[in-house]
């Protein structure tokens, strides 16, 4: 086993890090009085916070452990995810995307889609996110499961619960301020704690030159130190890598996912949005480094233990970044990436299940009730962000023996409706003549596309199976496809009916320059 | 148990040639990417189209960020 006891500093120093996160969670529900103020923290947040959490938002447990195994496995060809898949979409996001959404003041993505469209795109949508958020929510817990066992020795549902009660306890009250502004903390303490593996990794492996003349010594590692395989590579070829992650997963991601535009679209002006979404880039140069170097340093240090990845059994990848923490952290140092990672699941955590309870709220819940007081919304938000932790409790237990790498399952997720809605937001926020019946058709050939293409690995078998980054690629163009078809032969909307929803229609307010 | 899929990468690897079209792809979609950030229009860069000092100018950190990945896909591709 790779597990360690935390000594009497360690335990001091991660007790430190949670009732810290959770006194200021609670202390900043004081300011909660509206829907507004818990949705989107009254749209008061600073540009500095919403970055850390976008940040945080996006890594959290699940890559910590995920991304180290697949480091080990692939090598430097997992920073794409963090490079072409982030830097790249989040600045086209800052300067293109994000103002639509914030002149529209709409609450969620499918409330957008709703405003552009109609109301069964909306409500399509809406239920396709809260499933994903659920399971996302379930592939957190899962990540962090496997690590506090590993280093604590706590089995699968005490630390799911521990996990579940502290996140539970002031994202229900907070909202959206108290996710955002813990998450500042927690991504400082992120930082640390994976610098720390990291530097003391490879003091341990003779530095970065003794890491590459370990692995460069084995015969299957001819690409370890490559951003670009060669086309014909069959996990991670680089017209699949550029396609399928850099044009359609991640400005899905970074575009339409509800838990990083919300953040957005707290913030204190429009400046203060593109400004966060610029700081997120510039942080997400360093966390490929910080999350895919402990890999390399886990082949370097520990190929004898673990061995060749292709002869592991599911969950040997997830040992990874626990024998690296149990074998090289010092006491103190244990504490702080304990802490780190316990950051990492608290941020993610809370970010999803506050934008899952504000898109049921905003987008499934308020259009059925309609006519209530503010306060019956802010109540329902505040239910729902329990009834969302149980049901990723329970999610988490189906998921964890079914896919053999965490990460991947995220984006198995993520798969089979981001090329869809990437093809309506950007026919929407870019063409006069996107309409609701192309959208609806567009959105059905699309999510078919992904279901067929996906649904071959559970047929066939792993090996089998289409690469989900293809799986995105297509079934982008599938939706593009139908939609442009479809629209091309329905009646266009008027100029009015588009104002302030599509790029070249400004709102009256807007001068025209 | 050896998996097909491990066979393939480990022969695919062995067997392809140095993927430059794949490096010029990377490297080129940041190089568009500078050059739109470079002409973009000051309404969209600033809400009041305010000039403001490099380090508080979002062009400017923006330009930053993809400088950078042109090198790390130009140095690590």
């Amino acid at each position: 086993m790779d597990s360690a006891r935390l000594q009497p500093l360690d335990m001091a120093l991660v007790a430190a890090y949670l009732v810290g996160v959770t006194v200021t969670g609670l202390w900043l529900t004081r300011g909660v009085k509206t829907s507004r103020d818990y949705f989107l923290a009254g749209k008061t947040l600073p540009w500095w916070a919403v970055g850390m959490s976008l940040v945080v938002s996006d890594i959290g447990a699940k890559d910590m452990v995920g991304l180290a195994a697949d480091g080990y496995r692939y090598g430097l060809v997992m920073m794409n995810f963090d490079f072409i898949g982030c830097a790249f979409p989040v600045l086209a996001a800052a300067f293109l995307f994000m103002p639509f959404l914030w002149i529209a003041g709409v609450y969620t993505v499918p409330e957008y889609l709703g405003r552009r469209y109609n109301a069964t795109v909306r409500t399509f949508f809406a239920l396709i996110w809260a499933l994903f958020m659920m399971g996302t929510v379930g592939t957190i817990l899962v990540s962090s499961a496997v690590m506090f066992e590993a280093l604590l020795g706590w089995n699968f549902w005490w630390s799911v619960g521990i996990t579940a009660v502290v996140v539970g306890l002031f994202t229900t009250t907070g909202g959206l301020k108290a996710v955002v502004l813990t998450d500042a903390i927690s991504c400082v303490v992120l930082i640390v704690g994976a610098s720390l593996i990291c530097i003391l990794g490879l003091h341990r492996a003779g530095g970065w030159e003794g890491i590459q003349s370990t692995i460069g010594s084995m015969d299957w590692t001819a690409h370890h130190f490559h951003l670009v395989l060669p086309a014909d590579h069959p996990a991670f070829p680089w017209p699949a890598v550029l396609l399928g992650l850099g044009f359609v997963l991640g400005p899905a991601y970074w575009i339409g996912n509800q838990a990083i535009v919300q953040r957005t679209l707290g913030a204190g002006s429009q400046n203060q949005a593109r400004a966060s979404f610029v700081f997120c880039a510039v942080l997400k140069l360093v966390f490929p480094v910080l999350l895919v170097l402990p890999g390399l340093i886990g082949l370097a240090l520990f190929y004898g233990e673990l061995g060749d990845p292709a002869g592991w059994d599911e969950g040997v990848g997830n040992r990874v970044l626990p024998l690296l923490v149990v074998n090289l952290l010092p006491t103190g140092v244990l504490g702080i990436v304990v802490g780190a990672f316990m950051a990492g699941v608290v941020a993610n955590l809370d970010s999803y299940i506050n934008s899952a309870s504000t898109l049921v709220v905003s987008d499934l819940y308020r259009p059925l009730v309609h006519g209530r007081t503010d306060t019956h919304y802010l109540r329902v938000g505040q239910a729902l962000v329990v009834v969302f932790l149980l049901a990723g409790v329970a999610f988490a237990r189906i998921i964890q023996p079914v896919f053999g790498s965490v990460f991947e399952a995220f984006q198995t997720f993520m798969t089979f409706f981001q090329g869809p809605l990437l093809a309506l937001l950007l026919l929407g926020m870019l063409t006069r003549r996107a309409t609701s019946a192309g959208a609806l058709a567009g959105m059905i050939l699309g999510v078919g596309t992904a279901v067929v293409l996906n649904s071959a690995r559970f047929l066939f078998g792993r090996e089998q199976g289409v690469s989900y980054l293809w799986v995105a690629w297509w079934s982008f163009v599938a939706a593009m496809a139908g939609a442009v078809a479809v629209s091309l032969a329905t009646r266009p909307y008027d100029e009015e009916r588009l104002r302030g929803l599509v790029c070249w229609i400004p709102t009256r307010e807007e001068p025209q320059s | 148990m050896r998996t097909a899929l491990f066979v393939l990468a480990t022969e695919g690897a062995r067997s392809a040639a140095a993927p430059l079209a794949g490096k010029a792809a990377f490297v080129g979609v940041f190089v568009a990417l500078l050059v739109w950030l470079l002409l973009l229009p000051p309404r969209l860069i600033d809400e009041q189209g305010l000039r403001r000092p490099w380090w508080r100018n979002v062009r400017f950190w923006a330009v930053v960020v993809t400088l950078a990945q042109i090198w790390v896909y130009y140095y690590w591709g």
